[in-house]
């Protein structure tokens, strides 16, 4: 699992925004 | 998109967006207060009535509109298209407690894009707010997933059976279901009506319309 915290860009300022996700080579859920 | 509850961003929900990136998602969980500061990350006394970080979460969360959230739902939007590792193409976005209508909401205001959407113990589904869920469900061209707790003040029984009239006379897809002898916030492992039966449903409630709608 890969995870991260980020600043997500919106019209009002930058939403902190907890990310994970299985990996970068599954490109899908299946 | 996992859209908090009132509580805000927490490890609790940390974990929920996990289990769901553990069957191949990739998951946004974004701080929707962000607007009111930094400091809009809560202590565990938040679900104490009355304490200072009920107080202070309350401060924030009742200038909370719908609008500026389907913002962050087209900034977010934008982010996705922009990642390697998300798969491209439809988006499902659920939300919990004041998030409930957020999600809904997004399902009309982006029809395209959201193809799933869900809400659970969804607050006030149907009121005067703009964009209230129960205006815009003949928008929705996803499917959505309403579930309802039994013993919910946010979400009264009444109003529960007013937004199903709706949403079969608007012929969108999907249900509303009503999760029997349980509590607002049953879905939460950290809260005391955790209901680990009905939470459980609520995790193949939700991948299923996900695996149906996301692939």
């Amino acid at each position: 699992m890969i995870e991260e915290t980020l600043d997500i860009a919106t019209t009002d300022g930058a939403m902190e925004t907890f990310i994970c996700h299985p990996s970068v080579a599954v490109r899908s859920p299946r | 998109m996992l859209l908090m509850d009132a509580h805000g961003v927490r490890d609790e929900l940390r974990d929920m967006a996990r289990r769901l990136g553990t069957v191949g998602y990739y998951v946004l969980l974004p701080n929707l207060y962000y607007r009111a500061g930094r400091d809009t990350i809560y202590g565990p006394t938040v679900s104490e009535n009355g304490s200072a970080e009920h107080t202070r979460m309350r401060a924030v969360r009742t200038k909370m509109t719908i609008p500026p959230v389907m913002a962050d739902v087209a900034a977010m939007l934008a982010f996705i298209d922009r990642q390697e590792a998300a798969k491209g193409g439809p988006v499902g976005a659920h939300g919990y407690c004041m998030s409930g209508p957020y999600a809904l909401a997004a399902a009309a205001r982006y029809p395209d894009r959201i193809a799933a959407a869900a809400s659970f113990y969804g607050t006030w589904l149907v009121n005067d707010a703009e964009e209230s869920p129960h205006l815009n469900l003949g928008k929705v061209k996803g499917e959505l997933y309403i579930a309802c707790a039994e013993h919910d003040e946010l979400a009264p029984l009444p109003m529960v059976d007013e937004l199903r009239g709706l949403f079969r006379r608007a012929g969108t897809a999907g249900e509303i279901e009503l999760y029997p002898r349980v509590h607002h916030g049953f879905a939460f492992p950290q809260r005391w009506c955790y209901d680990k039966p009905a939470a459980e449903r609520h995790w193949e409630r939700l991948i299923a319309l996900y695996r149906r709608r996301l692939g």
